[in-house]
């Protein structure tokens, strides 16, 4: 499968939203804001240059036109020997799906790997 | 509320058979805590005095008696071993004595709420200790003797994983090299099957203006290798934005000396590190997991679906620590 957003698509979070504002729990502030949330990452999705020929793109570099085959490689072990190739692509992927999720996350983080403490 | 008075009925009867005076339980309220069990306070009159409870009990229909007897077991040998937190009152994993399995415990004081720990001024001076708190709890938990934890079961950590993500049936790259990279690198077989509490985290603790009071939430508990409490305890999910690795509140070198005082030992960091990239791959798949209950139908709710997105959060921190290593 290619979709660069994926799970869930931009339709099943709107789906997802519409179910909620109709419900019982459309009065509660905590799933308001979960709600708002969900279609903030929706906009940004909607706003974005890349899309799923991008994603085709950046698979095609690995010579792969199907994420769903891509995985199964990986666990296969195909990788095991292209495996800083492989991961320079997914960064790229991950990187651009994160823009859309949550940009913030993308903010350097402080020193978190216990081996050095 | 007929439901809810008769639940304070039979809260009384329960109290009164476990030896405790109590003339009638009142202020019967539930707690929103977003878990899977339903969770009550209550306070019961003994003529002046006034003791406060927790009740926590599985939801009509979603009985899960291993579950509690699991958390029973683990509740009460940690409590002897002198880990914080509440005192287990009464359990029962049948269905006959308060209509499904349900923990009777006492109620401790102390704010869970992440970031309020992680930012309010009363806290200031518990976020200075509380590495280091942790780290002893954590140590504490560790310690207690093999032979108090018959009837707890042992899962192959990654196998456990892997079965969950099956079950979503999303193929995802990223996933498939961590999977990979940890089956490549696993730690040799820890000597000691320890306690391990199984969700050991900021958000599952208790903590007052002086410090810890409680560690909580013990329905993941199992055997295995200690290490993993400290591994899923510096997962970036549960820093809540905070700066410090550890909880977002603490420095690994807290954290390690509380553990040490108690354990003895310092813990080995490469394993501690196996365990923080496991538990960052665990987290995604709970995520998977949690927005294909949405999905299939299980359970509809906004807050499932919007957990699908936060897969990318870990995949993003999974190439990232994978980088490093």
């Amino acid at each position: 499968m290619n979709s660069l957003h994926r799970y869930p698509s931009a339709a099943e979070a709107v789906e997802a939203v519409r179910e909620f504002l109709r419900s019982d729990a459309a009065d509660s502030a905590y799933y308001a804001r979960v709600a708002a949330h969900l279609l903030g990452i929706v906009e940004r999705e909607l706003a974005a240059d890349r899309g799923d020929a991008w994603l085709a793109e950046r698979l095609a570099v690995l010579g792969v036109d199907d994420e769903d085959v891509l995985a199964a490689q990986v666990r296969d072990g195909d990788w095991d020997d292209r495996y800083d190739e492989l991961v320079a692509v997914l960064s790229e992927i991950t990187d651009e799906r994160l823009r859309v999720a949550n940009p913030r996350h993308l903010a350097p983080v402080a020193d978190d790997d216990p081996r050095r403490s | 509320m007929p439901e809810a008075a008769a639940l304070a009925t039979g809260l009384a009867e329960e109290l009164r058979a476990c030896g405790r005076a109590c003339d009638e339980v009142v202020d019967l309220r539930p707690l929103t805590g977003g878990s899977s069990r339903e969770t009550w306070a209550f306070t019961a009159i003994d003529g002046s005095q006034r003791s406060r409870f927790i009740l926590r009990r599985d939801p009509d229909g979603e009985a899960d008696p291993v579950r509690t007897r699991h958390e029973a077991i683990a509740l009460t040998a940690a409590s002897r071993h002198g880990v914080p937190g509440p005192e287990l009152v009464s359990w029962s994993d049948g269905e006959d004595r308060l209509g499904s399995p349900y923990l009777l415990m006492t109620h401790v004081d102390g704010e869970a709420i992440p970031r309020r720990l992680l930012r309010d001024e009363q806290y200031a001076a518990a976020r200075e200790v509380l590495g280091r708190q942790l780290g002893q709890a954590a140590a504490r938990v560790h310690a207690v003797p093999e032979s108090e934890l018959d009837g707890l079961s042992e899962a192959d950590p990654l196998e456990a994983i892997r079965e969950r993500y099956d079950l979503v049936g999303q193929h995802r790259p990223v996933l498939e090299v961590a999977f990979r990279r940890l089956a490549a690198d696993r730690p040799p077989r820890s000597e000691r099957r320890a306690l391990v509490h199984g969700d050991f985290r900021v958000g599952n603790v208790l903590v007052d203006a002086s410090g810890l009071t409680a560690v909580l939430d013990w329905e993941l508990v199992h055997r295995g290798d200690p290490l993993e409490d400290l591994g899923w305890l510096c997962v970036r999910a549960w820093r809540f934005g905070g700066p410090k690795p550890v909880g977002g509140l603490a420095t690994f070198a807290d954290l390690f000396d509380g553990y040490e005082e108690v354990a003895g030992a310092r813990p080995d960091v490469d394993v501690v590190r196996w365990w923080q990239l496991l538990g960052t791959l665990n987290w995604a798949v709970i995520c998977l997991w949690q927005a294909h209950r949405h999905f299939s139908g299980m359970t509809r709710s906004v807050e499932l679906a919007a957990i699908g997105r936060r897969v990318i959060e870990q995949e993003h921190d999974l190439l990232r620590l994978l980088g490093e290593s």
